[in-house]
């Protein structure tokens, strides 16, 4: 994958999270695609990372991931974003964010995210933090 | 896309010196007008006060070890993943999974970002943080 095919598949897969379009999203993971969140430490299948996702769409009204900056390398990516968060009640709020990916054949491989949860204005579930 | 090796030997003696507590090649990998920025506070820090910082923690800290380091060289830049470890006076040994990514002009880094979870604080400053 050239950078622009890189950039493209980054921004296909913001656009479907932030549609709400778990569909697309699935169709970007590639098989055996494997997700590490740093805040819990663990890494999760596509089918977990995707039912998280679900799941989270519950919690807020709203999540853009927006002032993307991209920078592609051999294999992957790497994007800085900020994520700004409505919540059902109306208040705003914003997470500043990074992602590394690692992708082949227009698909990602593997996910990487680094937040801050002290940042968080709702505690990760539970069941989310084992 | 062709692999940019000089930037990830930037990037590697960069942390190198760190470990090594050598303050000298350190402050060579920093470009004059070199900031960092950091998730815990999302603020810029100059060049002089984060060259202060880890002058300091050279210093206080027994040890810096980077641990399980992953970088990617891209261009303008390198993405390096890694946990630290701290080993701290009282030999509580702090740990944090860390992404850093670093902009580079001239062969220095110009800009950097680091992305941590200080809502792990206790896991890396100690039980008492």
């Amino acid at each position: 994958m050239d950078d622009g095919e890189t950039r493209a598949l980054v921004h296909r897969f913001f656009d479907a999270i932030e549609r709400r379009d778990v569909d697309e999203v699935a169709k970007i993971y590639a098989p055996g695609m494997a997700f590490w969140f740093n805040v819990t430490g663990r890494e999760t299948t596509a089918a977990d990372n995707l039912a998280t996702m679900s799941e989270g769409y519950k919690r807020h009204r709203r999540r853009t991931y927006n002032d993307r900056i991209v920078r592609t390398f051999e294999g992957g990516f790497v994007v800085q974003y900020t994520l700004n968060i409505v919540q059902h009640d109306g208040r705003t709020s914003s997470l500043w964010a990074c992602l590394v990916g690692l992708c082949r054949d227009g698909r990602i491989t593997r996910l990487d995210e680094y937040l801050d949860s002290s940042k968080f204005s709702q505690p990760l579930p539970a069941a989310k933090q084992n | 896309m062709r692999k940019d090796w000089a930037t990830i030997e930037l990037c590697d003696r960069f942390f190198d010196a760190i470990e090594r507590k050598d303050y000298d090649t350190l402050e060579k990998c920093y470009a004059p007008e070199a900031i960092v920025w950091h998730s815990h506070d999302c603020l810029y820090q100059s060049r002089e006060s984060n060259l202060a910082m880890l002058k300091q923690g050279m210093t206080l800290h027994k040890k810096m070890h980077f641990a399980d380091r992953r970088v990617h060289a891209f261009e303008g830049g390198f993405v390096q993943q890694h946990t630290l470890y701290v080993t701290r006076a009282n030999d509580f040994v702090g740990q944090m999974d860390v992404c850093f990514i670093g902009y580079t002009r001239d062969g220095m880094i110009s800009r950097a970002y680091e992305y941590f979870d200080i809502g792990q604080r206790e896991k890396f400053l100690g039980p008492s943080a």
